[in-house]
């Protein structure tokens, strides 16, 4: 019987998943700041030298990433200007695109926008997604809660 | 069947990802190691952002071991201090060549001094050349002195790998004195002064000043919790001086430390120290001391460090939202300690000056009082 021996290392790891990440930071932060937050989210997990013997190296990228969009937003002043220049470029780059959609979701909190894109966008289980970032299933669930509660806002005015 | 706000959901999720950029390269991180010339071993690892450019290895004997109890300085103790002297002669000049660097430090455990310097790689050379001018030539009249010179393990040519460590890779030899007690036979014979802590630190404090005399050094051999206490003859208030080179010694020693302060360099050096496997808390300042736990975390922030210019701490609680709490406050430490998943310093001007790299409550932290007979000064 073939034995089959997993050879992991970071730059396997990240080329399998990097579309993923970026689609994610993407997610998070907007086009514009998505390649910094991956690549400093990456440069932490290779200077840590977390990633290759982590347990799941695709959830702990993805907490990585989290964690610096998170840290990026932090500052209320500069979240509300990547928020409109989020909600400024979807906008122009999308037609069909919402504008009170938009600004609603650019508004949620980066935990909120993680949970709502692995959930919609990756078709995550909560269980799934819960692993992902790092945080309780029950996490999720009262953030895609929060998200959608916002968003029902919205669509209802 | 979905309802129109799944729909709308899916719908912004798919503009998001057609906006996605194109996925960036994976981050230079890189490490290389060599073996240099007169049986020196030189390790160094570079990045992009953090470059230790050398870790010279030599002779493990601990320059104060053979004069435990006196104060004279011995041939070996001025030979240490110029070898001192010399490692900082070569990070000044790898500060000329731009590059913003850490202070040397001499790592007892593994007997190296390294250097580290965060810069672009491609000052990597230019700062190898620093320190083989300004700092090997005294290392080798000090092996030559103080020797024998530990073998070194062999290193690969320009060995490249996806991993920084900032390690050596040479073996302490077989006396290298560890224990609690072997330090503080050694630091603990004689009062200490703050000048020497500086120089076996290799740091200056930002509040430095002349004329602290560490009145006792004890270190509890079973938890290995130090205590030092100090006088301050001059009455100032500016003792953070002092603390900054205790703690950074116990940083670099090892050495748990306990004690006073009400003022300190950087909460990165704090949390660094705190991370190290390094205890340090306790505080003899107005601090509250009911709950230990709360009184360590407290500590960190109120002694050591919040930053100049900050002004209120951010603390995202567990349930992701966020409270802004003045830093005068005392439910600060509570809020850190019990409820915290990340801190965020924020400065007068909005700008973000500190973020926890991982909550607090995880930081290997312990609060002890200090003893009765301490001066009560921070």
């Amino acid at each position: 019987m073939e034995q089959v021996v997993e050879v992991r290392s970071a730059e396997g790891l990240y080329g399998q998943h990097r579309m993923s990440l970026i689609r994610f930071a993407t997610a998070l932060v907007g086009p514009d700041d998505a390649a910094d937050v991956v690549s400093d989210a990456m440069e932490s997990l290779l200077r840590g030298n977390q990633l290759v013997s982590a347990e799941s190296p695709v959830g702990l990228m993805h907490t990585a990433v989290l964690a610096k969009a998170r840290s990026m937003q932090r500052s209320v002043f500069a979240r509300r200007v990547r928020e409109r220049r989020f909600a400024d470029r979807w906008i122009e780059q999308q037609p069909d695109a919402r504008p009170e959609v938009v600004q609603a979701l650019v508004r949620l909190s980066p935990q909120q926008r993680a949970c709502v894109y692995l959930t919609y966008w990756e078709d995550q289980a909560p269980a799934s997604v819960a692993a992902h970032l790092g945080i309780g299933e029950g996490s999720v669930k009262r953030q895609l809660a929060r998200a959608r509660a916002k968003l029902r806002e919205v669509l209802n005015d | 069947m979905t309802d129109p706000i799944t729909d709308t959901l899916r719908d912004s999720m798919r503009q998001v990802v057609d906006m996605a950029p194109e996925a960036p390269a994976l981050p230079a991180v890189a490490q290389y190691s060599r073996r240099a010339r007169s049986g020196l071993a030189l390790v160094g690892g570079f990045a992009a952002v953090i470059l230790t450019v050398g870790v010279a290895a030599f002779a493990l004997t601990r320059p104060t071991q053979e004069v435990a109890g006196s104060t004279d300085l011995t041939h070996r103790e001025i030979a240490f201090a110029e070898l001192e002297e010399a490692a900082h002669s070569a990070t000044q000049c790898i500060e000329d060549l731009g590059a913003e660097t850490r202070p040397p430090v001499y790592h007892d455990d593994s007997a190296t001094f390294s250097f580290t310097m965060v810069a672009d790689g491609s000052l990597q050379s230019e700062a190898e050349a620093c320190i083989e001018e300004l700092f090997e030539p005294t290392n080798a009249e000090w092996m030559a002195a103080y020797g024998p010179v530990p073998t070194p393990e062999p290193h690969d040519e320009a060995t490249t790998t996806h991993a920084t460590n900032e390690t050596t890779t040479t073996n302490p030899p077989d006396n290298d004195p560890q224990s609690v007690a072997d330090i503080a036979e050694l630091i603990g014979a004689r009062p200490i002064t703050q000048n020497d802590l500086e120089l076996k630190t290799g740091l200056t404090p930002r509040f430095a000043t002349n004329g602290y005399e560490l009145n006792r050094i004890t270190i509890d051999t079973e938890t290995e919790i130090g205590l030092i206490l100090y006088n301050d003859p001059s009455e100032r208030d500016d003792g953070g001086g002092a603390y900054a080179c205790i703690y950074d010694y116990a940083l670099i020693s090892g050495v748990s430390v306990i004690g006073g302060a009400q003022c300190a360099p950087t909460l990165d050096r704090a949390i660094e120290m705190a991370t190290s496997g390094a205890t340090a808390s306790g505080s003899c300042g107005p601090v509250p001391k009911e709950d230990p736990q709360v009184d360590g975390v407290w500590t960190l922030f109120s002694s050591w460090g919040i930053p100049d210019g900050v002004d209120t701490v951010r603390v995202t609680l567990s349930n992701d939202e966020e409270e802004t709490i003045d830093v005068a406050s005392t439910r600060v430490a509570q809020k850190l300690w019990n409820e915290s998943i990340s801190i965020t310093a924020i400065s007068y001007d909005g700008d973000t000056i500190y973020e926890s790299p991982y909550p607090l409550s995880q930081l290997p932290i312990q609060g002890i009082d200090c003893a009765p007979g301490s001066d009560g000064q921070g």
